[in-house]
């Protein structure tokens, strides 16, 4: 039996803006989420300085390229392409880390 | 058998779309198999529906007809919540107009049971992570013949 002791779906983050966010600073996005992912990525980065302050840097991303302010989505969709070569291996760490942190220093 | 922070294993979500506005049980079964094994504990599921002019509704359980409801009831689990509008709309935003689709959440319980069995062992678990298909399928392509 499926209990139901829901609450109400409105008004909170829910479960997968957290995963998105986490998904696009730790640079773990991949290409099997596709669409969904980088609606997401685009959707809840773009005002969230706080997790690119909070997360760890996956490499020696310096400081001072962290944003200032929003992301584009033209930027997001960079990243997130960047995300899947460094997972499919065609970027090593370091040099995902390079072009994220240049990104997000524009 | 509430959410609990302290025991939770990972958390896994499966958007399951059909066409047109039609919702049957068909996958319920298998679901249960899965849940029946101990292999996933369900703790959301919301079904939406995207009309032809691409508006978005989403529906409860109960808001179906008896027949599905009767199918998922069968699955044990709970409905808890987790998923907010702002998740659906999300998800809704790759169905196509005119189609309809399941949203479920699940706990991968045997990935809880095993860290714990790990950790009462003595051991740790450093790391564990769901690959992407196409991950497995270029290293199953590279694979010497």
């Amino acid at each position: 039996m499926l209990r139901r002791p829901m609450v109400a779906r409105a008004g909170r983050p829910g479960l997968l803006g957290t995963a998105a966010r986490t998904a696009v600073v730790a640079g773990t996005a991949t290409a099997v989420s596709g669409r969904v992912r980088a609606r997401q990525d685009a959707r809840y980065a773009e005002n969230d300085q706080a997790a690119y302050q909070q997360q760890p840097a996956p490499a020696p991303a310096p400081q001072a390229a962290q944003p200032t302010g929003g992301v584009s989505d033209e930027a997001l969709a960079k990243l997130e392409r960047l995300a899947q070569l460094q997972q499919q291996g065609v970027l090593t760490e370091e040099e995902f880390a390079a072009q994220k942190a240049q990104i997000l220093g524009q | 058998m509430a959410l609990d922070a302290a025991s939770i294993g990972p958390v896994e979500y499966a958007l399951v779309a059909f066409p047109g506005n039609r919702f049957n049980g068909e996958i319920a079964p298998a679901l249960a198999q899965a849940v029946g094994s101990g292999a996933i504990r369900i703790i959301d599921l919301v079904f939406v529906v995207k009309n032809a002019d691409g508006s978005v509704e989403s529906l409860e359980i109960d808001a179906l007809p008896a027949e599905t409801v009767a199918a998922f009831d069968h699955l044990d689990g709970e409905i808890s919540g987790l998923l907010s509008e702002q998740d659906i709309g999300l998800l809704a935003a790759d169905l196509e107009p005119g189609s309809s689709a399941a949203l479920l959440v699940w706990e991968a319980a045997w990935a809880a049971h095993l860290a714990t069995a790990v950790r009462e062992s003595g051991g740790e678990l450093l790391a564990r992570e769901t690959l992407p298909r196409e991950t497995v399928l270029q290293a199953l392509a590279a694979l010497p013949a």
